[in-house]
């Protein structure tokens, strides 16, 4: 992500401070992680598509090494959509830069992206960013940085947020039919 | 911009669909499609394993490659039976996706592969999968990025010319960016449908609009209604792009000031590639394809007063030309008038270079040498006025009379 975090630079600083020893002891956090990724991914994508952004949660709730993120997706994904966009943007703002803070976690993450851009591995289309909530958005993007600071940003991984930015974007396109 | 007629003859068009299925209801769509007496090849999730493919031999020999290993894919590009270069660029492109989509990718390079050797490939292409707007993915399957379908349609440039019709059968993929995205790698395109939010599941729509799209792209047809699937379950999402009327979405258009402003805004840029001084690495992306970009939508746009359009047509035929001036348009003026440009030289006194060899700044360099030798000439000898005239037209202002639409 654009400009990062300070703990996630300094995570990999830190990585680098301890040497090689250490970096084999991420290696093998990392493995572990990215089974259960892997794990995650597989269990998500036998949901249907509308309904992936609780099941994606609560997977992720498993994955360790996202840390305060996956406590924080475990304790949402069964919330309802305005308290889990708050919590989740919560979860997520040590994570980000300050251009990556949201008013309102509940609104369109249309708005937010243009100061607070998602990856080029991800980027959302603007009808997607339209249809998430800006929490969901930032819990994303603090993943997407947590997990790539760590070296566990593989294909599973992105997929699997991808996976959750389609479920909550398909949710808010239904909300937007209903008002 | 006209349709392409190359110099060298290509397959004509054709109705046939190539769709790229990434999750296992594209079967349901493709036996839809073929029930209608379309022909589908459909591009799959190997059976055999992630990222496996199975190619059998001029000796009936079956071998499968492992495209997860960087001499697998070298050596499954080998039995495309391509040049070594473009064996390169293609297995790049295969090695530019993730996992379990390098099969699928394979999949499309072997069918593109008989467009390079001169045979027909099928105008129409179905990507059909989940997306939020780069790519699509399967369920229990892997990613196929759109710039690497971009990758491979650069390395086989012969086959993406034949592309015409282009139908993302997948959530919100339906942008002007991705109209601009695939219409930069297939030159030829004609027409986009996408879907600007949720699309229809194969079980519960998708079928019904392929049917529709399919009946509406048929034949040689530029124009596409978004309106072909009102009234169906997600129709309301259906988004269109054409060469004539650009990107419809149901919004009202941009106000023909913004549009106008922001090819104002790259005019600088734009000056900077025709002078040489900025050079493009990729004709499909960058900021003189986003100038092209804007020239078009401006050309689109509904209010663009018709006293305003053929300065910008010439802009924008000469823009479309500068992107591939030294992939195409600076070989093909070479081999095109490699006599006069001897001849012109000859008569002038000096050596001709060879402009396919040349930097863009290179090339006006030259042109520029060959003006000031003939000025200080009291009689210019005719081949070299004719070279002038021709080096002024096709090097320099990249003109249609020049340098035909076919070039590109």
């Amino acid at each position: 992500m654009r400009g990062g975090s300070c703990k996630v630079a300094c995570s990999a600083i830190l990585v680098l401070l301890l040497g090689p020893a250490s970096s084999a002891r991420g290696s093998e956090a990392g493995s572990s992680c990215a089974r259960a990724i892997e794990q995650a991914l597989s269990r998500v994508e036998r949901v249907p598509p509308a309904r992936r952004a609780p099941a994606a949660l609560a997977e992720l709730a498993r994955v360790e090494c996202l840390g305060a993120l996956a406590s924080a997706a475990g304790t949402s994904a069964r919330a309802k959509r305005p308290v889990r966009a708050r919590a989740l943007a919560k979860a997520a703002a040590p994570e980000l830069p300050a251009s990556c803070l949201a008013k309102d976690p509940t609104a369109s993450a249309l708005t937010l992206s243009e100061r607070c851009p998602a990856p080029k591995d991800l980027a959302p289309s603007r009808g997607a960013l339209r249809d998430l909530d800006a929490g969901t958005y930032l819990f994303v993007l603090a993943a997407h940085a947590r997990l790539s600071a760590s070296g566990e940003l593989g294909s599973h991984a992105l997929q699997l947020l991808n996976n959750l930015l389609l479920g909550a974007a398909l949710e808010g396109e239904a909300a937007r039919g209903q008002r | 911009m006209p349709r392409v007629s190359g110099t060298n003859p290509t397959p004509r068009p054709n109705d046939d669909v190539l769709m790229v299925g990434m999750n296992e209801g594209a079967s349901h769509e493709a036996a839809a499609l073929r029930k209608r007496g379309t022909s589908v090849t459909l591009v799959r999730d190997s059976a055999l394993g992630d990222d496996q493919i199975a190619v059998t031999g001029a000796d009936r020999r079956r071998t499968v490659y492992d495209l997860n290993s960087s001499a697998g894919v070298d050596n499954f590009v080998a039995t495309l039976g391509l040049p070594a270069e473009q064996s390169t660029q293609v297995a790049d492109a295969i090695r530019s996706t993730g996992r379990d989509s390098r099969d699928e990718l394979a999949q499309l390079a072997q069918v593109w592969a008989q467009g390079e050797k001169g045979g027909k490939v099928p105008s129409r292409v179905i990507l059909s999968g989940h997306s939020v707007g780069s790519g699509v993915w399967g369920d229990n399957n892997g990613s196929l990025g759109f710039d690497s379908i971009g990758k491979l349609a650069a390395a086989m440039p012969k086959a993406a010319s034949q592309v015409e019709d282009v139908h993302i059968a997948a959530c919100y993929a339906g942008t002007g960016d991705n109209a601009d995205r695939f219409k930069g790698m297939f030159p030829n395109m004609k027409t986009f449908f996408a879907y600007d939010g949720s699309a229809p599941g194969s079980h519960s729509g998708a079928t019904a609009h392929q049917a529709r799209w399919d009946a509406a792209t048929r034949g040689r047809k530029d124009d596409l209604d978004r309106g072909i699937v009102a009234g169906t379950r997600k129709g309301e999402n259906a988004v269109t792009w054409t060469e004539d009327g650009g990107f419809k979405d149901g919004q009202p258009p941009r106000p023909l000031s913004e549009v106008r402003g922001a090819v104002q805004r790259r005019e600088t840029d734009y000056q900077r590639f025709l002078e040489g001084s900025s050079t493009v690495s990729n004709p499909q992306t960058g900021p003189l394809r986003d100038y092209y970009n804007d020239l078009q939508r401006l050309l689109q746009h509904p209010n663009l007063p018709s006293a305003d359009r053929p300065g910008l047509e010439a802009r924008r035929d000469q823009a479309i030309r500068l992107l591939y001036y030294s992939q195409n348009v600076a070989p093909k003026f070479q081999a095109e008038h490699q006599a006069a440009i001897r001849d012109g030289y000859s008569a002038a006194g000096l050596t001709a270079p060879d402009f396919s060899r040349l930097s863009r700044a290179d090339a006006l360099a030259q042109v520029q040498a060959f003006d000031q030798k003939l000025s200080e000439l009291g009689t210019v000898p005719p081949a070299a006025a004719r070279l002038q005239a021709l080096l002024h037209s096709g090097v320099r202002d990249l003109d249609r009379s020049t340098v035909p639409d076919g070039w590109i």
